[in-house]
């Protein structure tokens, strides 16, 4: 039996698994805002995370870059109106992020970092 | 990151996602809207006499519930997630509930039949069956 290459053992915690990019907790919680609907209103979003209009406006340009979130601009009467979306990949990445973290609550205290 | 603090994210994340799934709406009543308005419209109809009276309220019963649920539609904050538009899916019911309505007053104005809530009542019912099942075929939010 091959003993495991120490990059191998580094790489089966399931920490490596978290997205970079959504280990931060606002961007984390834009996400789930939008994981389980078609689209949201920028002010729904912004009032559920409970963050400022320029935190929401700063971290969603980050996510859209990350090909994560679409961003529409429309207009309903005569108020603009931001949309909101999670991507495929955002999806994706989401229930990467969500299955890691579950690995890790399931941990022991001791086998955590 | 520790299991505890991995299981309050998980948590905070759960809670978000269904606080604004809970105020997504789905197609459902926007259809449901539609179909009641049909049914009305038909009604009007078949009972109301005065020839004048009954275009203008037919006309506002198939306008006025299509408008006022398209304006509150195109005002929701969240959306459920659905099948992307264009929603193709629906088009035959809207189609069909159509055919329904103009057969039935095609029927009723044959047969003679208006005033008579014996006929338009069954009618309005039928009107409504193909919205109706388009509504309940929308997935939930």
């Amino acid at each position: 039996m091959t003993k495991p290459t120490p990059n191998a053992t580094h790489r089966a915690h399931p920490r490596h698994d978290l997205d970079d990019l959504l280990t931060h907790a606002v961007r984390l919680s834009i996400v789930a805002t939008l994981a389980d609907v078609d689209s949201a209103e920028f002010a729904l979003v912004r009032d559920s995370v409970e963050i400022t209009d320029p935190m929401l406006s700063k971290q969603v340009a980050l996510l859209e870059q990350a090909g994560y979130v679409g961003v529409d601009k429309g207009r309903v009467g005569r108020r603009a109106r931001t949309w909101l979306s999670l991507t495929p990949d955002g999806q994706a990445a989401y229930r990467r992020h969500i299955r890691a973290l579950q690995a890790i609550a399931g941990l022991t205290l001791n086998d955590a970092d | 990151m520790s299991p505890e603090q991995a299981r309050a994210v998980l948590e905070h994340a759960d809670q978000l996602s269904r606080s604004v799934r809970s105020r997504a709406r789905s197609m459902q009543l926007y259809l449901g809207v539609c179909a009641a308005g049909n049914s009305i419209a038909l009604l009007m109809f078949g009972l109301v006499e005065p020839v004048v009276l009954k275009a203008v309220l037919t006309l506002a019963a198939v306008i006025l519930p299509f408008v006022v649920i398209t304006l509150w539609y195109r005002r929701l904050l969240v959306f459920a997630r659905t099948p992307p538009p264009p929603r193709w899916g629906v088009f035959p019911y809207a189609w069909g509930a159509w055919v329904v309505w103009c057969a039935a007053a095609w029927i009723g104005d044959l047969a003679g039949l208006y005033g008579r809530p014996a006929y338009w009542l069954p009618a309005a019912l039928a009107v409504a069956v193909p919205l109706t099942l388009a509504a309940l075929r929308e997935r939930r939010p």
